[in-house]
């Protein structure tokens, strides 16, 4: 047992911020008392321990999160994504589950995954809120994550089977799958089709199969032939 | 139904119309003709409903490819990620944000603030609904944002200080288990509590003040509760 396990949190918070502060001049620095505040936080499960970690790295959270590429897309402030993140972290670590956790660095390398994890999440919804309507977020917001993947993969079987050939299958799962552009779809499998044209002529009559396939329609909860 | 000014517009050009590049008689046909409208409509719901149920369905978490990024994966599962990265553009990008976000040495860094930053968080993540507060005086404050309310107990404690109870209520309760909750008084944090699954919070010790709390489900979803004045509710 490290000599900070006797500490009490008050005093390890205080350690914790000092080592940090080393950390970050450069200067050799100790990370038993990070740690061990950590541990306290997630596997003794006290608040004020959590708080006080929080408090510390509550900066570097803020700047992983604007490293993120994407953040610059991100109608978000670093607050609300770090926010995200650690609450991601302490639900993961919390109990026995931070026992697989050996060393500061590891604890860290996973609270900036964490971070990495929350903004990649909110730009796939960012993404997927421009493509559908506001009834069918309504009722995505309401169905539980397995029931959909199963009716997602119902869907997607079936688009397979009605389209007749490869080219046909991976145009399909980059608009509808991806949603990539043309010109994001000419980038990705150069050589694939001569044009964007191309691209476009091909859809007009992969979406014509889709229209009309009853079953298809039955799936997606759409009854009126077209 | 039938068309009214046959023939019907055809597939294609109904794929024109959804793209909005159809040409003039098409629009001039759809604004004439219910059938046609009606085709329209159908076939807009159809792609929609396609789009949605298979946008990214069979992509990994961003959990498993930052595991793959730090070999922290099975073989099995790796190979898995390995095809999968092969045919997705999206789940490509996604990994080479992980590597740059990665790639920078450990410093602390301020980050920088955005102007618009809080006006949109605040806009956004009410679930619509201003958050109201009612019950100021020696009952429980009742906090509400959209299906959500938020009832708190303030007790001032011998010391200076208040203990505050608090209890969340929602239609979808399980969504707020484990939740994070922050209060913070002039932007500092003051304390942190983990929504338990019966929707409760406790703070001990809270110092008096204008406080902020901040409740922050796994899924994202974030309640902000502005102005909270510990000192008058509690005393």
């Amino acid at each position: 047992m490290s000599s900070a396990a006797h500490l009490s949190t008050e005093e390890l918070a205080r350690l914790c911020a000092t080592e940090t502060a080393k950390f970050n001049r450069h200067e050799p620095s100790d990370t038993q008392f990070c740690f061990e505040l950590f541990r306290r936080a997630l596997t003794d499960g006290a608040p004020d321990a959590f708080t006080a970690v929080y408090r510390v790295y509550e900066r570097q959270v803020q700047h992983w999160v604007v490293r993120h590429p994407q953040f610059t897309f991100a109608q978000e402030s670093p607050e609300y994504f770090a926010s995200q993140a650690w609450s991601k972290f302490f639900f993961a670590l919390r109990g026995a589950k931070f026992a697989g956790f050996a060393s500061l660095p590891q604890v860290l390398r996973y609270l900036r995954q964490c971070t990495f994890t929350a903004v990649t999440l909110y730009m796939r919804d960012q993404q997927r809120g421009q493509t559908i309507s506001l009834e069918q977020q309504a009722s995505i917001a309401q169905t539980p994550d397995l029931m959909e993947r199963v009716d997602a993969e119902q869907v997607a079987s079936r688009v397979a089977a009605i389209l007749p050939g490869e080219h046909d299958r991976l145009l399909a799962h980059c608009v509808f799958v991806e949603q990539l552009r043309p010109r994001e779809i000419m980038q990705a499998y150069p050589g694939y089709w001569a044009d964007e044209r191309a691209i476009s002529i091909d859809l007009y009559r992969i979406r014509r199969i889709l229209r009309h396939d009853y079953t298809l329609r039955q799936l997606l909860g759409v009854s009126n032939n077209t | 139904m039938q068309c009214r000014m046959p023939p019907p517009i055809n597939d294609d050009q109904l794929s024109e119309a959804l793209d909005g590049v159809a040409e003039h008689a098409v629009l001039k046909h759809l604004a004439i003709c219910p059938h046609c409208t009606e085709r329209l409509r159908a076939a807009r719901t159809l792609e929609q409903q396609l789009t949605g149920t298979l946008y990214r369905w069979d992509c990994p978490t961003p959990d498993l490819l930052a595991q793959y990024a730090t070999s922290e994966l099975s073989a099995e599962a790796t190979a898995r990620m390995t095809n999968h990265l092969n045919v997705c553009v999206r789940c490509q990008g996604e990994l080479n944000d992980f590597y740059a976000m990665f790639a920078a040495k450990e410093t602390t860094v301020m980050p920088t603030v955005r102007p618009f930053a809080q006006a949109a968080r605040y806009a956004r993540l009410m679930l619509g609904q201003a958050t109201v507060l009612r019950g100021a005086g020696a009952g429980p404050i009742i906090a509400e944002a959209g299906d959500v309310t938020i009832f708190l107990d303030i007790q001032p404690r011998t010391d200076g200080l208040a203990s505050l109870q608090g209890q969340l209520v929602a239609t979808d309760q399980a969504h707020w288990e484990g939740a994070l909750v922050e209060l913070r008084q002039h932007g500092a944090l003051v304390a942190t509590i983990v929504i338990d699954a019966l929707g409760s919070f406790t703070c001990a010790a809270l110092p008096y003040g204008t406080t902020e709390l901040r409740v922050t489900a796994l899924k994202g979803t974030m309640i902000v509760l502005m102005n909270l004045n510990i000192a008058a509710f509690g005393s």
